[in-house]
């Protein structure tokens, strides 16, 4: 989860066979490794695990659901809109019902990723502003719904009556930006590079510790 | 989660007194047992068969009863912290039926107690919590370490919103003693780096406020969002105003306005996980 995704696959493929006889440490190794696989860009190989996953969970289950909308992710981002559509399509009415707000986060960004990659760029703005506290509940990975949402106001303000887009642009990058490095986001969706170069980033942690203090009485 | 009318009233003394009555019960039933096979190894079998057919099938059911009620139990409070949190209601009427069952087992006994002490630290309700899990921590046995190392979490938090340093101090060392999990260990930073503020070293969390952020990285999004604003706060007081503008640029990504309100008055707190069992 610090983004050392090759070495945690190799650690989690080392001790899978030792996992067999405990299923709930096993299920915890494998959708590690599914999770791992998709960052990584194996979208074939995160399928076949995500699938793995879901068929041995009670379809009710949260980690079921959390499941298929990352496998529906996977779909997007390999090019599978068909099928990541199907997914979708049957998890809105289930995830609505319950009240897991990481799930419903997830799903959010599911919807958004979605959008961006069926090129619904206008209605990805219209649903701007609930976007934020959409994804609040993911926390830091809240970055990557920012960075797309910029990318979204980004191609959206070369169209005439959107003259601000590139305003809206550069605040959600900025937001993106702060939660998560440039370099994390454009690797993990390259079309991003576009808005890295057109937009400044948020300043870094390492740019503001070595900014010097102020006198703490306020002079 | 407010605490509604109907809650059940636990005070730690009744911890004593319900292991106690648990300990009697089962010695009884143990001794009651252990007569009734004296009483058929002294009686000839001739005498009555049937009697000591009815007898043993008694032992059995006797001690059938007693193991069910433990079973039952266990698996009534299995899904508790969803109930919880789906059902508050709900929730209390449990914990006033289970507390009423005798006897129960003594590591059935304390995760009840324990239940029911994390669900009045999440009301924010220390003044009850806080005894119990003293309570609960004192006993040496039948406490599972997972829960010894929330209840001592939730000690740390509870002092620490009543001021109490020393408390906090206290039940934080005995936390940095303990083997924990990798999620246990990321709350105690978080404890950590709170407790550091409280005692006015505001410098401790700045100074090592890189390795901190990236590991916290790895809390649930509330506490993350929460040490923002603490350290947002501990970085104003240092003087450090670009970090503190930093800090709070990125709390208010993490967090929404409401809670950071309420954080800097102290009048909200996301509360270390509870494990399951």
């Amino acid at each position: 989860m610090l983004r050392r995704y090759v070495p945690a696959l190799r650690l989690a493929w080392q001790i899978l066979p030792r996992m067999t006889t405990i299923p709930s440490f096993h299920g915890r190794a494998v959708a590690f490794l599914a999770h791992g696989l998709d960052q990584v860009g194996a979208y074939d190989a995160a399928i076949t695990t995500y699938d793995y996953m879901i068929d041995r969970l009670p379809s009710h289950h949260p980690g079921s659901q959390q499941m298929r909308i990352a496998r529906s992710i996977a779909h997007l981002n390999n090019g599978q809109l068909a099928d990541a559509d199907t997914g979708l399509r049957g998890l809105r009415r289930q995830v609505a019902a319950q009240s897991y707000p990481p799930i419903q986060a997830t799903l959010r960004f599911a919807c958004l990723l979605q959008q961006i990659r069926t090129n619904h760029f206008a209605e990805a703005c219209e649903e701007a502003e609930t976007l934020q506290e959409g994804l609040r509940p993911l926390g830091v990975e809240a970055g990557y719904g920012h960075a797309l949402m910029a990318l979204a106001w980004h191609v959206q303000s070369d169209a005439p009556h959107h003259t601000l887009g590139g305003d809206e642009a550069a605040t959600w990058w900025s937001r993106a930006t702060r939660l998560l490095p440039p370099g994390v986001l454009t690797a993990r969706f390259p079309e991003l590079d576009a808005v890295d170069l057109a937009y400044p980033a948020a300043p870094t942690l390492s740019s503001v510790i070595n900014a010097p203090a102020t006198n703490v009485a306020g002079t | 989660m407010p605490h509604t009318d109907e809650s059940v009233q636990v005070h730690p003394e009744d911890l004593r007194r319900q292991l106690g009555i648990d300990a009697a019960l089962r010695r009884a039933a143990i001794t009651a047992i252990a007569a009734i096979f004296v009483l058929l190894a002294v009686v000839p079998s001739s005498q009555s068969e049937t009697a000591a057919a009815i007898l043993l099938l008694a032992c059995g059911g006797l001690w059938l009863a007693l193991s069910l009620t433990t079973a039952r139990t266990a698996r009534q409070m299995a899904h508790f912290q969803e109930l919880a949190a789906r059902d508050p209601r709900g929730a209390e009427a449990l914990l006033r039926t289970l507390m009423r069952r005798y006897p129960l087992h003594r590591s059935v006994r304390l995760l009840l107690h324990y239940r029911v002490a994390s669900l009045r630290h999440r009301q924010m309700r220390f003044d009850v919590a806080s005894p119990l899990c003293q309570a609960i921590l004192a006993e040496r046995r039948g406490v599972p370490r997972e829960a010894r190392a929330h209840l001592l979490a939730m000690l740390v938090e509870a002092s620490l919103y009543h001021g109490d340093t020393w408390g906090a101090y206290h039940a934080l060392s005995t936390l940095h003693a303990m083997k924990l999990t990798l999620n246990e260990t990321l709350e105690k930073m978080a404890l950590q780096v709170n407790y550091e503020i409280a005692v006015g070293r505001d410098d401790l969390p700045i100074e090592s406020i890189t390795t901190t952020l990236a590991m916290a990285e790895l809390l649930p999004p509330p506490l993350f969002g929460a040490l923002h604003v603490t350290l947002w706060a501990a970085a104003a007081r240092c003087g450090h105003t670009a970090l503190a503008d930093w800090l709070l640029a990125r709390a208010h990504l993490l967090c929404s306005e409401d809670q950071i309100r309420q954080l800097a008055q102290g009048a909200w707190m996301p509360k270390v996980a509870e494990r399951p069992h």
